[in-house]
């Protein structure tokens, strides 16, 4: 596992965030119970990413990834809690014509492969360093 | 409609079904083994096999039932693809990699053979192939309906044959998927996948445009669907059309679940190089988008069309689709978006009969310990047999192509999800706690799944996605015996 992010950081790390985002929703009445339901739903899959993913050859998992990607996420989401919030304050006002509600999904649907598949590998695995040491030397290597 | 009302339609959609035989007598003059007619050689790029995936998971159920379900409960439908921005990368980087590797050290053609591969377990693998088979044949069915609704309304079927026109076209929808599947298997599958989703994503953005110029512009139609009493403004909340619990339930299966879908999964076998994995999810996560894009535009603007009369009430919710491309469309867009349709729903009918096909003849003789024989022959064989099976599953249904997509995806979902999505990556996981876990999710859906249809269930259950529970279930039994597993090495 030399090398890797541990999963208990890992998990502790994506669980913090994601309670402290919930939390600052969690004020808004139905619209902040809503969202707190969704991130405990929605959290999962990214909970999944930070135990199982597997970089392809060459590369290894970064603790640094992780939190600009779970970054990114949390911006998003920020930003959707901004529209449901304003769309509950003021009913009439709309984004690109509609309802912030609507507006908010839409955003996530568009929004979301740009920033997690975008910044989504480059961010979470990093090129593997330079053997050092006895693993460098090829008199030392076995097989 | 009558056919000659609209003749470019007709034969742009004759021609795109002839297009589709003729991929499929090509293919099957390079399918000569097992390998090549499950898993297309394993000889597969990263655009042919991302479009693929997405053909295969983008069904009638988007194209149709989509706009359908909107139409019927508003805009929380949308939360079915709300987690399309991280489903792709869940898939490629969780789960690609390590089925790719199983496929590549040994006769892995199948998720059975997944199972049986990594644990060893023939209880496992053969829950495995029962889950594929049960969830397969009802994703056909759905298909089926689907091209079924499709076909009618482009050959004015209904008007020259009554209530048999949805029937017979079901059938000629079914005849050519079966043609051009026994013909080449999954070699002319993906390739018509290839063109299928090239299709898709070209008819998708057309329509989309059209849906919005025809209403008017996405503001005109908010406020004409947020003013009419049939519709009004909870229409357009996404957190006001069903229970918070349904609205849960959307997102969990349609997220998670998905790691539980062979017609994705299987594309993994087929890829040539593992590294493509790393640049996957941008083709599937970037043309899945482009795709709902007729879900979003035709779920709007139906609704406002309906409201401002310019389009009569629809007799069926699946109608949403068809009625606004023959209403409003002009002939050549209708003709494209119709051949756009037709390429959904076959593309994934042909990936799901192949999935059944396999575990018919090869996965559950192998649970059961005996050596599949002739494994293309019957495989030809069981295509024909479970089209007609799924067939008449769909034509006994009889209830939405989305409801009917809901519940195959449920139980894939329910039953497959936690082992692909959790065990494979859990090193000491048994195939003891594997079995479990499938048979959880598979038997707690479908005892839910037909309570509901009886009437059965408790009001504490109001709301609450069958599909959902059983995923939730088995996954909480993946993990609680995963660490009984991890506690116990010797005991497991």
């Amino acid at each position: 596992m030399k090398g890797r992010p541990g999963r208990r950081t890992l998990l502790a790390g994506l669980s913090a965030a994601v309670l402290a985002l919930a939390a600052s929703l969690a004020t808004a009445g139905r619209l902040g119970g809503w969202a707190l339901a969704v991130l405990a739903v929605g959290v999962l899959p990214f909970l999944l990413m930070a135990w199982g993913a597997e970089p392809v050859s060459g590369r290894r998992r970064s603790v640094r990834g992780f939190v600009l990607w779970l970054g990114a996420f949390w911006v998003t989401g920020c930003l959707g809690a901004v529209f449901l919030l304003a769309g509950e304050a003021a009913p009439a006002w709309t984004l690109l014509g509609l309802p912030p509600q609507l507006a908010v999904l839409l955003l996530f649907l568009g929004l979301g492969p740009l920033l997690l598949l975008g910044l989504g590998y480059a961010a979470i695995f990093e090129d593997e360093p330079p053997a050092r040491g006895v693993d460098s030397d090829p008199r030392h290597r076995r097989g | 409609m009558p056919i000659l009302d609209h003749p470019l339609i007709a034969w742009t959609a004759v021609l795109y079904l002839l297009t589709m035989v003729g991929i499929g007598l090509w293919a099957a003059r390079r399918t000569r083994s097992a390998r090549d007619f499950f898993i297309a050689g394993q000889s597969l790029g990263l655009l042919v096999t991302g479009l693929a995936t997405m053909s295969a998971a983008f069904s009638g159920f988007v194209f149709v039932g989509g706009p359908g379900l909107t139409y019927r409960m508003g805009t929380s439908s949308f939360l079915i693809c709300a987690s399309v921005g991280f489903t792709p990368a869940l898939l490629c980087w969780t789960v690609g990699r390590r089925l790719r590797r199983l496929a590549a050290a040994g006769d892995v053609l199948t998720l059975s053979d997944v199972v049986l591969a990594r644990w060893g377990d023939r209880r496992a693998a053969g829950l495995t192939a029962v889950a594929v088979l049960l969830g397969s044949v009802a994703y056909l069915g759905a298909q089926i309906q689907a091209v079924g609704v499709v076909l009618e309304a482009v050959f004015g079927a209904r008007e020259w044959l009554g209530a048999l026109g949805l029937p017979a076209m079901m059938l000629v929808g079914v005849g050519v998927v079966v043609a051009y599947s026994v013909a080449g298997g999954m070699l002319a599958g993906v390739y018509t996948d290839l063109v299928q989703g090239l299709l898709m994503m070209v008819a998708a953005s057309g329509v989309f445009a059209a849906a919005v110029g025809a209403g008017g512009g996405m503001e005109r139609i908010v406020e004409t669907v947020a003013a009419s009493d049939r519709f009004g403004p909870g229409f357009l909340d996404p957190t006001a059309g069903v229970p918070l619990w349904t609205a849960l339930g959307f997102f969990f299966v349609f997220s998670i679940g998905t790691l539980g879908q062979p017609q994705m999964l299987h594309k993994f076998f087929m890829l040539k190089d593992p590294r493509t994995l790393r640049w996957m999810p941008l083709v599937l996560g970037g043309s899945q988008t482009v795709c709902l894009l007729l879900w979003v535009g035709l779920g709007l603007a139906v609704p406002a069309l309906v409201a401002s009369g310019a389009l009569p009430p629809l007799a069926s919710p699946d109608e949403a689709t068809p009625a606004f491309l023959l209403a409003f469309a002009p002939d050549w867009l209708a003709g494209l978006a119709f051949a756009g349709l037709l390429a959904a729903v076959m593309s994934t009918a042909d990936s799901f009969l192949n999935l059944a096909a396999a575990a018919l003849v090869r996965d559950l003789p192998k649970a059961l310990g005996r050596e599949p024989r002739d494994e293309v022959g019957r495989g030809r064989w069981a295509v024909a047999a479970l089209a007609i099976g799924a067939a008449v599953t769909a034509w006994l249904y009889g209830d939405l192509v989305a409801l009917l997509g809901t519940f195959a995806f449920g139980t894939l979902a329910a039953a497959l999800a936690p082992a692909m999505g959790i065990g494979l990556a859990w090193d000491r996981v048994s195939g003891r706690t594997i079995a479990l876990s499938i048979g959880c999710g598979l038997g707690i859906h479908l005892a839910l799944e037909l309570a509901g249809r009886l009437g059965a269930l408790p009001a504490e259950l109001d709301g609450v996605l069958p599909s959902a529970l059983a995923l939730g279930t088995s996954l909480l039994a993946l993990l609680a015996a995963g660490w009984l597993d991890s506690a116990n090495p010797h005991g497991a």
